[in-house]
């Protein structure tokens, strides 16, 4: 019997397993440490998974109101949150078995319980059960993110509720304030909304979702706007009360005090990396200031041996990003040489209409002074958004200026989310826009917005007249 | 002087604190390159330099508030040509220009020649631009270890095919003695195109080795395995097909060096550039060119009938270096036009290309001959491995002070123990003796110069 290589992965989130599985499949012995019962971690069980469940129902309910002006008109809304709840979970649960599976295939010994680094190649893990100590020659850190709070509010899961609390209620709220409108805020907001809550939106910055593209924000700004029943920006949260008919909210916009109250309230405004609880500082990893760990293209950190993905090592905290930082550490775990170099990262926000982008944003490449072409195509002039009756939206490509070659991508519109995909390709392939406007997209649907978009670039374009 | 201020970083956002300044005074700056980090409610941000030239004067400092337009720092501009990253040598201040001067005087004791004008140096660091390729073409360079940046793409502008990959990794190699033969590469893209990599290369480097592999050497105690990348597993074929292709012979010989180790502490004293390593190999460089002047056939291809051989006019020396990733061999060309100093200068800098992984193909194609020196570790004399299609490599072991029977009396001398192997096919026994002696002959007579200064 050879020793075959020992690698530990802390964290069965989408970067975790991934590494655990890639790791086990190029022969080593792989034990994948989970704190929780179930596999899966954020994504799965309190994050991407859930909320999509939740915002596809919220999107069915908004498309039946808004296919009244169509000719079809359903009679009354019986929402059974229950029973919704029931089927939230049946999902968790069939996809969490599947990892299970996965890993029982592959001989991956999975532990359950929290782990504390011991050294540099030992670990202990410890459940109510017993407490073992794992010695490992390799260790991927993947242990994630938790959302984040504000100093002077303490979340109580009932009526103050963070992104994991906000997916399990049982009724209805009549009313709810979500803090911060980042994305998940505004998915969210979308979803109370669609199942009848009143939802109030207060940011602290003069926009929502910093860090997309302000005019595909302006588009989704106006299409919540009419869905909710505030939108305030430039606000800052002063304090948070608890009182018996709800949640007081003082709130302050440009010396202006506004007091209101809500019977829950969201705290959506951002989230930590989980790097305080697993005793990093017995194995000598440099972490920064904000708790994240530094890596390097082989997501190696400045340990030999010890490795970090995903939402510990920093922005952007995506789950399709940790999987693919998983197998690149999981592949250089085993001595095949792999590096994490995308050329670029799609990010979604799951509201209706969504917004989706990938490689530069504008506004990265204003604020750095970089030249760029633009080319933009409205969905106004797109007859699969008319049939529809989707027009709130836009495709927006960004061209390095002499080569025309893509260099960034944002799309918002119904289903944004899935028409990303080929922009990504576009983007590492290095396309230029005359490669995407000779790419025959099939008609009628919505992925011809974007070759219609790089004709505006060609001016080859016959679905629009530009002068 | 100019002074580069914060740009708009969006709207409502200002005086945001400085995480950290990733630049100090006097420091050249690039463009894109990163000077500061700033630090947001919501995220991190990185300003970049739009501008080329020198920092002289730094207005912020880690901590600090900052809102757009104030000031960053100041800077002087400089001259964006295509030369400016070029070498140190045409940066280097006054004073080294001296030092330089010096080591040319060095140089006049043992050859009056004067010396050429320094070629440009071709800057070691490729643009980050973008390189327009594929992910898997991107996957398939760092799996044979090749640095994608420096692959010259044959498609439409400048594209980079898998093929260009694997053409560039093959001239590699075929130049490098460590290297893949042809076959080897094209296994490699066989079962590129078969996914079948890892079987093949097994069977590829493993072939007469089988049984070593069937040995289970756990049974005796813990054993690790440790996997050769794909590179060196080819390399260790390839060096098979030499050992055994060539019928080889290796001359051994001593050399007393204790003049030329005299020129060499005076020259190296007087190197006060430490971006430049001073070492004994290009006085054995200097020293070997005018031996392989009078053997010329050293200097040689048997043609692939071995019906003629192919006599080389130039003179391109390939000097092993020893680095992390393995052996590489970069190659000085023509040597025989070249100066002490430009030779030493060559050789330092492709010595750091070599530890940085960043030697071109140019930088280790077209060698005639070989230097193996192991004088820096240690050991008597060893026998190098002839690396085809040269015929000839030299091998230097370290030098020690012994007692010298001279004159009717011991002296102590420093003596080099070096060795020569060669090629049988192309020279003969009595040819390589000659060879040797001539060598050690122009190695102990540097002394005499020596005492000129």
């Amino acid at each position: 019997m050879t020793k075959r290589n020992h690698v530990v992965v802390i964290g069965a989130g989408p970067g975790g397993y991934a590494a655990a599985f890639r790791a086990a499949d190029l022969g080593n012995k792989v034990t994948l440490i989970e704190k929780d019962s179930v596999l899966g971690g954020v994504c799965l069980n309190r994050g991407c998974i859930p909320s999509k469940t939740l915002l596809h129902l919220s999107k069915i309910i908004d498309e039946t109101h808004s296919i009244k002006k169509a000719g079809i008109e359903f009679s009354g809304l019986n929402v059974d949150m229950g029973k919704i709840q029931s089927w939230k979970n049946r999902v968790i649960k069939k996809l969490g078995g599947g990892i299970k599976l996965l890993a029982k295939q592959r001989g991956v010994e999975v532990l359950h319980g929290s782990a504390k680094f011991i050294s540099d190649s030992s670990i202990m893990v410890t459940n109510d059960k017993d407490e073992s100590i794992t010695n490992f020659n390799q260790c991927i850190i993947a242990t994630g993110s938790r959302p984040n709070s504000l100093p002077f509010v303490s979340i109580n899961h009932k009526t103050i509720l963070d992104s994991t609390s906000v997916l399990s209620l049982k009724e209805i709220p009549k009313s709810m304030l979500v803090v911060g409108g980042g994305y998940i805020g505004l998915e969210m907001a979308s979803v109370y909304s669609s199942l009848g809550t009143e939802v109030s939106v207060v940011e602290f910055l003069p926009r929502l979702l910093p860090g997309a593209d302000e005019d595909l924000v302006d588009i989704l700004h106006k299409s919540i706007k009419p869905k909710l029943k505030d939108i305030l920006l430039n606000t800052k949260v002063t304090s948070v009360e608890e009182q018996k008919k709800g949640i007081k909210v003082e709130m302050e916009s440009e010396g202006e005090v506004i007091s209101s109250i809500y019977e829950k309230i969201l705290v959506s405004v951002g989230r930590v990396p989980n790097t305080d609880n697993i005793s990093i500082e017995s194995t000598g990893v440099n972490i920064d200031d904000r708790g994240f760990i530094s890596v390097d293209e082989y997501r190696r950190t400045n340990i030999n041996g010890i490795f970090a993905i995903g939402d510990v090592t920093g922005d952007p905290m995506l789950a399709h990003k940790a999987t693919h930082e998983g197998k690149v550490a999981a592949e250089v775990c085993s001595g095949t040489p792999n590096a994490f170099e995308p050329q670029a990262i799609p990010a979604v926000i799951f509201t209706d209409p969504e917004i989706a982008w990938a490689g530069k944003t504008e506004e990265e490449l204003k604020n750095g002074n970089i030249p760029y072409d633009k080319a933009e195509f409205p969905w106004q002039a797109s007859g699969k958004a008319i049939s529809i009756g989707r027009t709130e939206g836009k495709t927006k490509i960004l061209f390095e200026p002499e080569s025309k070659r893509v260099i960034g991508v944002g799309i918002i519109g119904y289903n944004a989310g899935d028409l990303i995909g080929e922009a990504v390709l576009a983007i590492e392939m290095g396309c230029y826009a005359e490669d995407i406007a000779l790419t025959i997209h099939p008609h009628p649907t919505l992925t011809e917005t974007f070759s219609n978009t790089a004709e505006v670039m060609e001016k080859t374009i016959t679905d629009l007249y530009i002068k | 002087m100019i002074d580069i201020s914060l740009p708009e970083l969006g709207e409502g956002i200002s005086n945001v604190e400085i995480r950290d300044v990733l630049v100090k005074k006097g420091d050249s700056l690039k463009k894109d390159q990163v000077i500061l980090i700033l630090e947001t409610d919501k995220a991190s941000m990185e300003i970049p330099s739009e501008h080329e030239g020198v920092i002289s004067k730094l207005y912020v400092k880690t901590g600090d508030k900052i809102s757009p337009k104030d000031k960053i720092l100041e800077f002087d501009p400089k001259d964006n040509t295509s030369e400016s990253d070029s070498s140190v040598i045409q940066n280097i201040p006054e004073n080294e220009i001296d030092e330089i001067k010096e080591i040319e005087k060095t140089e006049d004791v043992i050859e009056t020649k004067a010396s050429l004008p320094l070629p440009p140096t071709p800057s070691t660091t490729s643009s980050q631009s973008h390189i327009l390729t594929s992910p898997s073409t991107r996957k398939l360079a760092r799996e044979l270890g090749c640095d994608i940046s420096l692959v010259k793409g044959s498609g439409e502008k400048g594209r980079v095919s898998r093929e260009d990959v694997l053409s560039y990794v093959n001239r590699y190699l075929s130049s490098n003695p460590t290297g893949i033969g042809t076959d080897d590469l094209k296994s490699i893209l066989k079962d590129e195109i078969l996914g079948m990599k890892d079987d093949i290369l097994n069977e590829l480097t493993h072939q007469e080795s089988k049984s070593v592999n069937d040995i289970d050497f756990s049974k005796w105690g813990l054993i690790e395995t440790s996997p050769l990348n794909k590179i060196k597993q080819a390399t260790g074929n390839n060096m098979t097909n030499a050992w055994t292709t060539i019928p080889q012979v290796t001359q051994f010989d001593n050399a007393n060096i204790s003049g030329l180790y005299k020129s060499y502490k005076n020259l190296k004293g007087k190197n006060l550039n430490p971006e430049i390593k001073i070492s004994l190999i290009p006085f054995y460089i200097k020293i070997l060119i005018k031996v392989i002047q009078s053997f010329p056939n050293f200097n040689s291809s048997l043609n692939s009938k071995g019906d003629a051989i192919i006599i080389k006019k130039y003179i391109n020396i390939g000097v092993a270096v020893d680095t992390e990733r393995g052996l590489v061999v970069p190659v000085i060309k023509n040597c025989e036009k070249k100066s002490l100093k430009e030779i030493t200068i060559e050789l330092s800098k492709l010595a750091t290309k070599a530890h940085d992984n960043r030697l071109s193909m140019e930088d280790i194609e077209g060698g005639t001959i070989t230097i193996s020196s192991l004088g820096g570790i240690g050991g008597s004399n060893f026998t190098p491995i002839v690396n085809p299609p040269q015929v000839a490599i030299l091998g230097f072991s370290k030098a020690e002070y012994k007692l010298v029977y001279e004159k009717e009396d011991f002296i102590k001398r420093l003596i080099l123990p070096f060795s020569l192997t060669y090629d049988h096919r192309v020279i003969d026994g009595a040819q390589a003796a000659k060879f040797t002696t001539k060598l050690k002959k122009q190695l102990s007579s540097v002394k005499l110069i020596g005492k000129n200064k």
